[in-house]
């Protein structure tokens, strides 16, 4: 079994690296379902908007002879700014009229998913089918070694922003005032109104949340893997789902927990079975954890709740 | 939560320090160097095909009221895959109007009719749709030939109809290698998968590879072509190390390359299309595996090299069963209908469009060998086309055998190394051994 004697401190580390992406997309989809109880499948969507925004002003920064750090660091601004707004107008004009008529969970559900096949037909007539290449910017081969585990720059850089961003999620929702309006509006809508919390602004940051999120990991996404397209936020945006569902959605710590061990079991499982096999693997994994756990590893009780 | 935080921070800031205080260590290679695409032969000394350039710009006569002789064509024109369909379209139609203008077929022979070519968009390759089509070509009684379908799938799809009422199709794209196993009116202006990957692997092996990974995107065409890859390079003695598949749809390679990285292949074979064969290759370079990288005629597209980037997409050879214009040597017959195909459209003639230039030019000299296209019939079409021997196309010199398929003469797989970035033509598999 060279998957968990000699490859693993490879697999860990491209594990982690894979895990902390799809933890960035989790979030956004269990803030949402935190605070409206909804799945968001737009979400994947969003993503797609950060992989493309970040590609487009990395593309003008390096034509324009920008330094490539340089252009990755301020990079974050255009992709996590396009998908906030995109995840804010999503809102806006796809939920909450729902909202504001008392529609029933369906009808939120396949608005959803009408709005992802919109978003993504959207982008395809504007950029076409073909995907998009990343110019590079910062080289991520370098190899360093902590130990005996072998760690790419790449894997670097993709942990820390994504450690980074969520320290600053957790400390926003756990510590501000709007925060706290988002934990409320989480626990009971209804008296959190009648407390004097504005709901729609609330499920307004809530959206721009995930969206900012969600643009991260979309630049992280493309500038790891190396490309973009209309289609490119299908897989990520099933394995964020699951893992918020692994970690117990609506749980933001959930979320980071259920998109490392979502990672790591991908590639230990794909090494030892055949790569054909990781989802076969992954899904196995949920299903065995939702029969002892049907509310993810942390529940949505324990721990800090959005 | 506020401990949790800690830690989180604690883990952010060791995780900052790790990075600065790294040593860089080598990248760690993989791949005896003694097995590299440098080594197919003619590489490195650019060698051309030798065609020679056989067009005449005839002067174009107007002429009254021709009788109109009509040729179908049928394919995905709109859907998802159109951008490998518009190339067929745009050749069959450049053919067609060629002979309109100067009056003859390729071989010489007058025409005294009217060519047209009749385009109907089988959208998305179904192959649900694909059936109406062919009663509305059998029930054109001006049609007497169709080119198409574009993929296996429509392809396999059409025929028992065509047969019933002797309609020629002939393929210029569909390399799935059952389609000639049901005996029709069916030819291909290609060569089936199974022939292509034997041929690879010849290749392969001749360069002295002797370790390889076979990956596919679990899809038919590129699991066949996997398949016949992988069972040619055992039987010529190489090992299979890792044999494995990634959905098509993945972007995140990661799961494989640490698998490739520890069995340390000479080879890194991709069944499938150029965008994944892409993302494979830039993350397998990133992480220092530089084994030779090939892949089949889903990677002839200059897009491999431009989504790879030109530093990763080296030791790479791509093959195709087919001649590209774009990429072939000036001087050549598909160079030549290269600059036509641009002079009319405006863009690059792609692959597959000199196979669907030469299944046209085959209809039309059957049309012109039938008294100038007077006394055309169904069956004088498809009884010049089972005859042909030999025909002079662009991308081969073409003899059918009685299924449909190529004579093995007539076989010839091209080999494509990326060379200063870009693809290029070097000639047949048979050529490139060295």
């Amino acid at each position: 079994m060279h998957c968990i004697t000699t490859d693993l401190p490879f697999r860990l580390a491209d594990g982690i690296a894979s895990g902390a992406i799809i933890a960035l997309i989790a979030l956004g989809y269990t803030l949402v379902y935190g605070v409206l109880q909804l799945i968001n499948f737009a979400h994947s969507e969003i993503f797609m908007f950060g992989a493309l925004f970040g590609l487009l002003f990395i593309r003008f920064g390096v034509d324009h002879g920008i330094p490539g750090p340089i252009v990755l660091v301020i990079a974050f601004i255009p992709a996590m700014l396009a998908s906030g707004v995109a995840a804010v107008l999503l809102e806006r004009l796809a939920y909450r009229p729902l909202r504001r008529r008392g529609a029933p969970r369906l009808a939120y559900l396949i608005c959803a998913i009408g709005a992802s096949l919109f978003l993504q037909q959207v982008v395809r007539v504007w950029r076409g089918s073909n995907p998009e290449g990343f110019p590079t910017t910062v080289t991520p081969a370098p190899v360093f070694t902590i130990g005996n585990v072998v760690i790419e720059r790449r894997q670097l850089i993709v942990v820390i922003v994504a450690i980074v961003m969520m320290i600053g999620l957790d400390l926003f929702v756990n510590r501000t005032r709007t925060g706290r309006g988002i934990r409320a509006v989480a626990q009971d809508p209804e008296t959190a109104g009648l407390m004097g919390v504005n709901i729609d602004r609330v499920v307004s940051v809530t959206f721009l949340l995930g969206g900012l999120m969600g643009g991260a990991a979309g630049l992280l996404f493309g500038y790891s893997f190396g490309q973009t397209s209309f289609s490119i936020g299908f897989t990520p945006g099933i394995q964020a789902f699951t893992a918020a569902v692994l970690g117990g959605i609506g749980n933001v710590r959930g979320a980071l927990l259920g998109g490392l061990a979502l990672g790591l079991v991908q590639n230990i499982s794909g090494g030892c079975f055949g790569s054909q096999w990781q989802d076969v693997a992954t899904f196995v994994i949920l299903v065995l954890v939702l029969m002892f756990r049907p509310t993810g590893i942390l529940s949505r009780s324990v721990g800090g709740t959005v | 939560m506020r401990k949790s935080t800690k830690v989180f921070a604690v883990l952010a800031i060791l995780a900052t320090i790790a990075a600065g205080c790294a040593k860089k260590t080598p990248g760690t290679s993989t791949g005896a160097a003694s097995c590299t695409a440098n080594k197919l032969k003619g590489f490195a000394a650019g060698a051309s095909m030798n065609h020679s350039a056989t067009f005449t710009a005839a002067g174009y006569t107007a002429q009254a009221a021709k009788p109109v002789v009509e040729l179908g064509m049928f394919g995905d024109l709109t859907g998802v895959n159109s951008a490998l369909v518009t190339p067929i379209r745009n050749a069959a139609q450049l053919a067609v109007d060629q002979a309109n203008a100067s009056g003859m077929a390729s071989d010489g022979t007058a025409l005294s009719v009217k060519l047209q070519l009749v385009v109907k968009d089988n959208k998305d390759a179904a192959a649900a749709t694909a059936p109406p089509i062919e009663q509305s070509f059998i029930d054109n009684s001006k049609v007497v030939g169709v080119i198409g379908g574009a993929f296996s799938g429509e392809t396999e799809a059409v025929g028992g109809k065509f047969a019933a009422a002797g309609l020629t199709h002939i393929s210029a794209s569909a390399t799935a290698t059952s389609i000639t196993t049901h005996g029709w009116p069916f030819f291909r202006t290609v060569v089936p998968d199974s022939v292509q990957g034997a041929k690879m692997a010849d290749v392969i092996s001749s360069l002295g590879c002797k370790k390889a990974a076979v990956i596919d995107d679990k899809e038919p065409y590129g699991k066949g072509l996997a398949d016949a890859v992988a069972a040619e390079l055992t039987a010529k003695g190489a090992t299979v190390a890792v044999r494995q598949a990634q959905d098509a749809k993945t972007t995140d390679f990661s799961t494989l390359i640490d698998t490739i990285s520890a069995q340390k292949p000479d080879i890194v074979f991709w069944g499938g299309y150029y965008g994944p064969a892409a993302l494979l290759l830039k993350q397998m370079r990133e992480r220092g595996i530089n084994s030779l990288f090939t892949c089949g005629d889903g990677c002839a597209d200059k897009q491999l090299v431009t989504l790879a980037g030109t530093t990763a997409a080296t030791n790479v050879f791509v093959t195709c069963p087919c001649t590209i214009p774009l990429f072939a040597p000036a001087g050549s017959k598909a160079a030549t209908l290269e600059t036509a195909y641009k002079a009319k459209y405006g863009i690059d003639a792609l692959i597959y469009s000199s196979e669907a230039y030469d299944a046209a030019n085959m209809f039309i000299a059957a049309i012109a060998h039938s008294g100038g296209g007077t006394s055309v019939t169904r069956k004088s079409v498809l009884d010049f086309v089972k005859a042909l021997n030999n025909f002079p196309g662009v991308s081969r010199n073409y003899t059918f055998q009685s299924n449909g398929e190529l004579a093995t003469s007539s076989q010839t797989i091209n080999v494509y190394p990326v060379k200063s970035g870009s693809l290029e033509l070097l000639g047949t598999t048979d050529q490139a051994i060295s």
